[in-house]
């Protein structure tokens, strides 16, 4: 019975997505409802399942030692699987408002919940193989909501999207069966399967690794392989701000902390040395990110090589392979995902109400729009990295792990990021409040302007709650940090 | 809950209600700012006796994760006495002020943000609680310094963020040093650690250092300075200049008396760079027309001086008490009439709107009030005897000849000679500001525009002026507590000073002597252009070379078009690559199959014929579909032509996925010959 308990996370939503389906269980009015409902409902049972005292572990489905089904709930489950129904929800009030002008909003809900259960699946693996087959359906239940609106532009990004997650599976796949060659098993354990360090053929243990990171490095954008995530931009923003903050590269993260550390584990990788081949990727999709983005006046693909590059840093802190490191990394998946969230739907607000979607648009909305802008200055000041913010607390933790791999030009890197990444979104800010367009108005226009833009409350909440947890995991980190310590100590 | 935890919180509480109730009635909320200051500054002013006895510490644990740990002793109570002081005065002068201006409410809450933030800088003892602060200081002053939203702020917001936010990293850098090397944040523990450090401690100092020292516009970061100062409105000016550069050089004494235990080196350092910016500032003072931008870079002169008194204070070690409180007491004097001074330039834009010196002459000639607190305001910059500047001054001089005689190096001997000068300077740039503004007629205002200036904008000036002359005359009231200070953290006791003494008043005059000859030589000569209706100055230094414009940003400039470049190439690399090999493969397979199959099965019927073709590329089908369409149509168009639309809508879709299938496979073909090529090489 806790068995199945523990599974229905995963099954909930696929069931939800069933009836989603049929026009007469679940009439058109309903919805929206239904998936709210749904998607609650589920987040409770997460909940139940993470905090219960069920059994933690059970195979589904095991034919050998390879295919194999097996879930295992574990502290890295609980923080990624949390994550996302928390930000799930949230992104569900605002896409109930957002897309109430779309097409085809059935479409879109059946794969937003259906997409919800896959990365659950992602979350409660247990082994390598479950893990490589909830990543493949990840892409292909992603690929709709990507190629949501039907024009050229979004199909040619969705197939951009699939060749790139597809080639990308196929290196994991080589890494797989290399590493399988090696251990026979693939299974989640702490510190790594390997018992002893000695004793493997370094070489193929290093390839494996390589090309293992470099696949799952496609989701998490990793350079040279992140040209599709600005392209997927086309999306509803919802989609975008939780498939390209949360869900799709989020994944990608956590496979990587999954392989780094739950199957090699950091012995194994410190003593092939491998980090060394992978951190100038690393380094690069950190600086590249933020001067690319520098560079775009669209706000939204502003955001995207945003997104690269605080991709970068958690890779980085995943690679400098020491406890604090690890932290930081898990705190900036954490962190990244809910400033990240904020900052698109702040963007999507402003589309949705206004249609604008350049920077050199927006000059003077902050005044219309007050609430949506301070959210995203708050926003921008936690990427940044300024305390008393919950982006400061990751920095440092990964500032920390930086020092404890004896590395300066990490932190350098990071800086150095973090002054472009205020380069790039302060301006947006200060366009919005304090650009004035037309500085001698008459006073009759001044008040036909100050009619407020703000979004419905349904778009709004959303925005205001991530805000305040972006100040409140600045101000007071410490219940996340000892959480995370009980993740790391997993891990070394 | 704590004296110190409410001094922090009611500017920050104070900003949000303030903002409210701003949205109802300004009135009340002017009112409501005043009293708020007012209650702030009992609160500082009875927190004096216990001060005076020892510092107090109060810790909020789990604030941050590292938790809040305030400390005041009588460094930071003077600091914060300037603050709470400056706040209130500013706060009831600003009232006056932007009558005209537009979005008060926005600039008030942000006025109070930096309150809090500033009072938070002064009080922390924990380094990460400083950073906090001091960022969020920088962050919250910015809508201060943008607040008229023109070209020409914005121009000088952009400089003054990018410098604050490029400071506070680079201080964060510092800090994770610090922090991995000692281990703690407090800054009180890291001073037992961090000097006994190797060089590496050289390295932490000036990382967290680079921070301050943007803040006080030590030279050559000090870029930011004239611009923000002229642009932003002047009360916030007179803030800057009095209140948020002392936050910079509380830094600077944090960091070499606290954590460095008076570092020779550095101290040296800071000694030379003092000595420039009294010069550079100085002498660029001298330069400008704008009465603002005369102030801006006085500011940047008088922070030279404060440099100086904190290099001598690492040079003479534990003799160095003289030339702390000396340093400290000049950071006060400079707030005090800093602030007067742009309260005064401040009356005058008000009124005419202008600040150019040479449209302005005249301006405050028949205007007593306003004539006498400026002119207090310039004796005290000046150090006339008989008002506040002349005691500091004293004292550093008296610090440096200290220097002189402990190390009889004749480094010192110059530079007490450069330390004349540099007064000479400053008596040089106010007489040119004071002689154009006050002293000149000019019939234009005669009589005019008294009724405007306010009285609510005179008070707080005649406060400052009060302050000017008390200390001036009672030195020893604000002296004794800041020796006793000095002595209590271990500095050697200090022998009486004596201020007032035929000496120290000579050197006084010799600055003044050598200001007036600048004066009368260089700037009425050189710079006063007399014409046909009067006279006029210009500004020569507007062709100089400029570390802004000429040096930081086009080098800047050219590091971002070329990383630019570079990672532009990074981005589309791989599709290149791509591309090129689809496209090369493709062109191969097209060559030789597709004439052939033309060939062979020119009889077939159409459908079949195109259906082979598929291999070539979709234009190329589409155009082939219409020309055999066009050709064939009068001969097979019964036969075929229910199935060729059938077929061609086929062959369409067939070929679309063909391309993205194909595209994907070569795609992993390059990728596995990529990865083998990889274990070839590693094996």
């Amino acid at each position: 019975m806790g068995q199945i308990i523990m599974l229905l996370p995963l099954g909930v939503p696929i069931l939800g997505t069933l009836l989603i389906t049929n026009k007469k269980i679940i009439k058109d009015e309903y919805v929206t409802k239904f998936v709210a409902g749904v998607l609650i409902v589920n987040f409770l049972l997460v909940l139940n399942a993470l905090f219960g005292n069920q059994m933690l572990q059970i195979h589904v489905l095991k034919v050998n030692d390879f295919l194999d089904i097996y879930f295992k709930i574990d502290q890295m489950t609980r923080v990624f699987s949390l994550l996302a129904s928390v930000l799930w929800i949230l992104t569900a009030f605002y896409a109930f408002e957002y897309m109430k002008h779309e097409q085809r909003t059935r479409q879109f809900y059946t794969f937003f919940t259906m997409t919800l259960a896959v990365i659950l699946g992602v979350a409660y693996s247990g082994n390598l193989f479950t893990l490589y087959a909830y990543y493949e359906l990840l892409t292909l239940c992603t690929l709709p909501l990507v190629i949501h609106t039907g024009t050229e532009e979004a199909l040619a990004s969705g197939k951009k999207y699939m060749i790139y997650s597809f080639a990308g599976a196929s290196l994991v796949i080589l890494g797989m069966m290399i590493l399988y060659s090696i251990t026979g098993t693939m299974t989640f354990t702490p510190r790594g399967i390997f018992n002893d360090i000695e004793g493997y053929d370094q070489n193929l243990i290093r390839f494996s690794y390589i090309a293992m990171f470099l696949g799952f490095g496609v989701k998490a954008a990793l350079v040279p392989f992140h040209s599709w995530l600005p392209n997927a931009m086309v999306a509803p923003t919802p989609v975008s701000a939780l498939l390209h903050a949360v869900a799709v590269v989020k994944s990608g993260v956590f496979s990587l902390i999954r392989i780094t550390y739950f199957i090699f584990g950091a012995s194994m990788i410190k003593a092939v040395d491998v980090t060394k081949y992978l951190i100038p990727f690393v380094v690069i999709t950190v600086v590249m990110g933020s001067l690319l983005a520098l560079h775009q006046d669209h706000l939204k693909k502003r955001l995207a090589y945003s997104t690269i590059s605080q991709l970068g840093y958690i890779l980085l802190g995943i690679l400098m392979l020491n406890p604090n490191g690890l932290i930081g990394a898990i705190l900036h998946m954490i962190n990244h995902a809910v400033i990240k969230i904020t900052l698109f739907f702040a963007v999507g607000s402003i589309s949705h109400m206004t249609h604008k979607k350049y920077i050199h648009q927006i000059s003077g909305l902050g005044k219309k729009m007050p609430i949506t802008f301070i959210c995203f200055t708050i926003a921008a000041v936690s990427l940044v990295g300024i305390p008393p913010t919950n982006g400061f607390v990751s920095k440092w933790f990964l500032g920390v792990g930086a020092l404890n791999a004896n590395n300066l030009f990490y932190i350098f890197i990071l800086l150095l990021s973090a002054f472009f990444t205020a380069g790039y979104l302060f301006p947006v800010s200060v366009t919005a409040f304090f650009v004035n367009e037309k500085p001698n108005l008459e006073v009759q226009e001044e008040a036909t302007l100050s009619d407020s833009l703000e979004p419905s409350p349904f778009m709004l909440f959303p925005i205001v709650i991530l805000t305040v947890i972006i100040i409140g995991l600045g101000i007071f980190p410490n219940a996340v940090i000892n959480f995370l310590g009980g993740v790391v100590a997993d891990a070394f | 809950m704590n004296t110190l935890v409410y001094i922090l919180i009611l500017p920050l509480l104070g900003a949000f209600i303030g903002y409210y109730i701003g949205t109802k009635n300004e009135m009340k909320r002017d009112l409501f700012n005043i009293v708020l200051t007012a209650i702030e500054l009992l609160l500082v002013i009875t927190l004096f006796p216990a001060i005076n006895d020892q510092a107090i510490e109060y810790m909020v644990p789990n604030v941050m994760g590292t938790g809040l740990h305030l400390k005041v002793d009588m460094l930071r109570y003077a600091m914060l006495f300037i603050s709470a002081l400056a706040w209130f005065l500013t706060t009831m002068y600003s009232t006056q002020y932007l009558i005209k201006k537009k979005n008060r409410n926005r600039y008030y809450f942000f006025f109070m943000l930096t309150y809090a933030m500033t009072i938070g800088v002064f009080m922390s003892e924990n380094i990460i609680n400083l950073f906090t602060f001091f960022e969020g200081m920088s962050l919250t002053s910015y809508a201060l310094v943008i607040h008229d939203e023109d070209k020409y702020s914005h121009e000088a917001g952009k400089s003054y963020l990018a410098m604050a936010i490029a400071g506070g990293l680079v201080m964060l850098f510092g800090i994770f040093l610090a922090f991995d090397y000692t281990g703690t944040l407090d800054i009180e523990e890291m001073g037992k650690i961090l000097p006994n450090l190797g060089d590496i401690k050289y390295v932490i100092a000036l990382l967290i250092m680079f921070g301050f020292m943007i803040k006080a516009s030590v030279f050559p970061l000090h870029t930011w300075l004239p611009k923000a100062y002229t642009a932003a409105p002047t009360p916030s000016s007179a803030l800057l200049s009095g209140i948020l550069l002392k936050t910079g050089l509380f830094g600077i004494i944090i960091v070499l008396v606290e954590m460095m235990n008076y570092d020779m080196p550095i101290a040296v350092l800071l000694y030379c760079l003092g000595l420039v910016n009294i010069f550079l500032g100085g002498i660029l003072a001298m330069m400008q027309r704008n009465i603002k931008r005369i102030i801006a870079y006085s500011s940047m002169s008088q922070t030279g001086f404060m440099l100086m008194g904190i290099g001598l204070v690492g040079i003479l070690g534990k003799e160095g008490g003289l030339a702390l409180s000396a340093t400290i007491l000049y950071m006060i004097n400079h707030a005090f009439f800093k602030i007067l001074l742009f309260m005064g330039t401040g009356i005058i834009y008000m009124i005419l709107g202008e600040l150019s010196i040479n449209k302005i002459s005249g301006f405050g000639h028949k205007k007593q009030k306003l004539k006498a607190f400026f002119l207090i305001g310039v004796l005290g910059l000046c150090a006339f005897p008989g008002f506040n500047g002349f005691v500091s001054k004293t004292l550093l001089h008296e610090a440096i000849l200290e220097a002189y005689h402990l190390t009889h190096h004749h480094f010192f001997k110059i530079t007490e000679y450069f330390f004349i000068i540099g007064g000479g300077l400053t008596v040089a740039y106010m007489l040119k500001l004071f002689v154009a503004i006050f002293m000149e007629k000019n019939s234009d205002f005669y009589g005019k525009y008294n009724e405007l200036v306010h009285k609510r904008a005179l008070i707080p000036m005649g406060i400052l002026a009060g302050l000017i002359v008390f200390i001036g005359v009672f030195p020893n009231a604000i002296l004794t507590p800041l020796i006793r200070y000095a002595e209590g953290i271990g500095f050697d006791a200090i022998s009486h000073v004596v201020i007032y003494s035929s000496e120290s008043v000579i050197y006084s005059m010799m600055s003044l002597l050598i200001g007036v000859l600048i004066y009368q030589l260089f700037i009425q000569r050189k710079l006063y252009v007399k014409n046909k209706t009067g006279g006029a100055y210009f500004n020569p230094s507007l062709g100089w070379f400029s570390i802004e414009t000429d040096l930081f940003e086009p080098v800047l400039k050219m590091l971002y078009k070329v990383f630019s470049f570079l990672f532009t190439l990074i981005d589309n690399w791989l599709l290149f690559t791509a591309k090129i090999l689809a496209d090369g493969i493709k062109s191969i397979s097209n060559v030789d199959i597709v004439t052939s199959i033309d060939r062979e099965f020119k009889s077939v019927p159409l459908g079949a014929s195109m259906m082979l073709k598929g291999l070539k590329s979709k234009k190329d089908a589409l155009k082939n579909i219409e020309a055999k369409v066009k050709i064939n149509e009068a001969l097979e168009l019964d036969l075929v032509q229910g199935q060729t639309s059938k077929l061609k809508e086929l062959i369409v879709k067939g070929h679309s996925k063909m391309t993205s299938i194909s595209n994907s496979i070569f795609l992993f073909g390059i990728v596995v010959v990529f990865c083998f090529l990889f274990v070839y090489v590693m094996g």
